[in-house]
């Protein structure tokens, strides 16, 4: 198969790009306004990361070898919900049908369920070395302790974007649900930053909205990607949205909620499915 | 710093450029976004030539400034053009022939960090621990993704194959 693999790859060599690839001097040149662009900014950085304290924000070099010093800014709040005292439940092997939010679940009419590639099979949150220097999968130990993952995904036309609403559900050995709301939490605070000078990446900043709002542990994250102008700043994307991350005994739900309505009732919802 | 050295930089453009837009085209599915990709990593390049020129391997450092720059703007539009995706249908792409489309179709369909895995084994040919080297993880870990990836890759060409016979 390993040879099959090869020669469907020595097709896609030597690809044609839409356009001729820009002459070298081009190239160079766009380096250039990149740096006078940096350097007129500076001064509004460093305004910026003064105002950050200890845990500033430091221009990374590129990808460099060895963790950046991207430090995230302080979190706001991170807490542990209050965690009652749950009934014993039996112990799972599977996740159960049913557990998954519904239509019904979701505010107002017209939705439709869909799929999404994207959210199968590895943890919501990997793929984030591309942009947070020290992150490293194998630092998050709940991942080797998963039985069962899940997914839905929902959409619908809003009033000017398509809404989607999509939902994780993973189910961990004894004890290791509440591993892993610890190691998102850790990711959130390792990875959750503003933009510094010269990022070679745009970043994504997570806020802590609430804790403690649905199941025995929940977290709420608001959202806000940053992004490439056309002229090379990094600026916010303007929009943003939430994540809700609820646990329930050893089931955890992610929900990435790009809609309207309210998302910890659909959160609350979710942790009465798993419940 | 020393003065970046022009020659140099514009050598090492024209011989890897190619490469490099194979492996984002293949990453990204988008030849218009994997080009622009690829001219932004070079511009960055060339900002720090000086040193980045010094490098073992100055390519490996642009393929990952040009997938980091690739996965921010994905990221950032990807339910976006999944949604449109469902809605449109999936658009065909002049020019790559229909072997090569059903391969990019199929490693969008794949996880990132798998695709990712994938393409730099079997299209730029790295060895595991240098993929584990530039990814960031360990050995075991591409492993296990190159693994899936090939499983995954190998169904959904065949459910393509079984497509269009």
């Amino acid at each position: 198969m390993s040879d099959r693999f090869d020669s469907l790859f020595e097709g896609l060599r030597g690809q044609d790009p839409p356009v001729p690839f820009a002459p070298a001097p081009a190239v160079r040149r766009r380096g250039r306004r990149r740096a006078h662009r940096q350097a007129a900014m500076a001064g509004v950085a460093v305004l910026a990361v003064t105002g950050l304290g200890a845990g500033g924000l430091v221009a990374t070099g590129g990808p460099e070898p060895g963790p950046g010093p991207n430090l995230p800014p302080p979190a706001t709040g991170i807490a542990t919900s209050p965690a009652g005292t749950p009934a014993p439940r039996p112990e799972l092997t599977t996740i159960p049908p049913g557990r998954l939010l519904a239509a019904a679940d979701l505010a107002g009419t017209g939705w439709a369920e869909t799929s999404n590639e994207l959210l199968e099979g590895e943890w919501y949150w990997d793929g984030a070395q591309a942009w947070c220097p020290g992150f490293r999968i194998e630092d998050y130990p709940s991942l080797r302790q998963r039985r069962d993952l899940r997914t839905v995904s929902w959409w619908r036309t809003g009033e000017a974007l398509p809404e989607r609403v999509d939902q994780i559900v993973e189910l961990f050995d004894p004890g290791a649900g509440a591993v892993n709301l610890a190691d998102v939490r850790r990711y959130v605070q390792l990875c959750s930053r503003r933009p510094a000078p010269d990022d070679p990446v745009a970043p994504i900043w997570y806020g802590i909205e609430a804790t403690g709002f649905a199941g025995e542990e929940s977290l709420l994250l608001r959202v806000e990607p940053y992004h490439f102008t056309a002229d090379d700043r990094i600026e916010p994307v303007g929009e943003f949205h939430h994540v809700a991350v609820v646990r329930v005994g050893e089931l955890v739900t992610t929900i990435v909620y790009q809609a309207g309505g309210d998302v910890r009732e659909v959160a609350r919802r979710a942790a009465d499915r798993l419940g | 710093m020393g003065v970046p050295d022009e020659t140099s930089f514009d050598a090492f453009y024209r011989a890897s450029r190619q490469r490099l837009f194979d492996t984002l085209y293949a990453l990204t599915g988008d030849r218009a976004e994997a080009q622009d990709a690829v001219h932004e990593a070079y511009a960055r390049a060339w900002q720090r030539w000086s040193r980045v020129g010094d490098y073992g391997d100055p390519e490996a450092w642009v393929r990952t400034v040009a997938r980091r720059i690739a996965v921010s703007r994905w990221r950032r539009t990807r339910n976006r053009l999944l949604a449109h995706r469902r809605l449109g249908g999936p658009s065909a792409l002049p020019g790559p022939g229909p072997d090569t489309v059903a391969l990019v179709t199929a490693l969008g369909q794949i996880p990132v960090a798998q695709r990712t895995a994938i393409v730099l084994h079997h299209l730029v040919g790295l060895p595991v621990a240098e993929i584990a080297s530039e990814t960031g993880v360990a050995e075991g870990t591409v492993k296990a993704r190159l693994s899936r990836g090939r499983k995954a890759l190998a169904q959904l060409l065949k459910a393509s194959e079984d497509t269009h016979v």
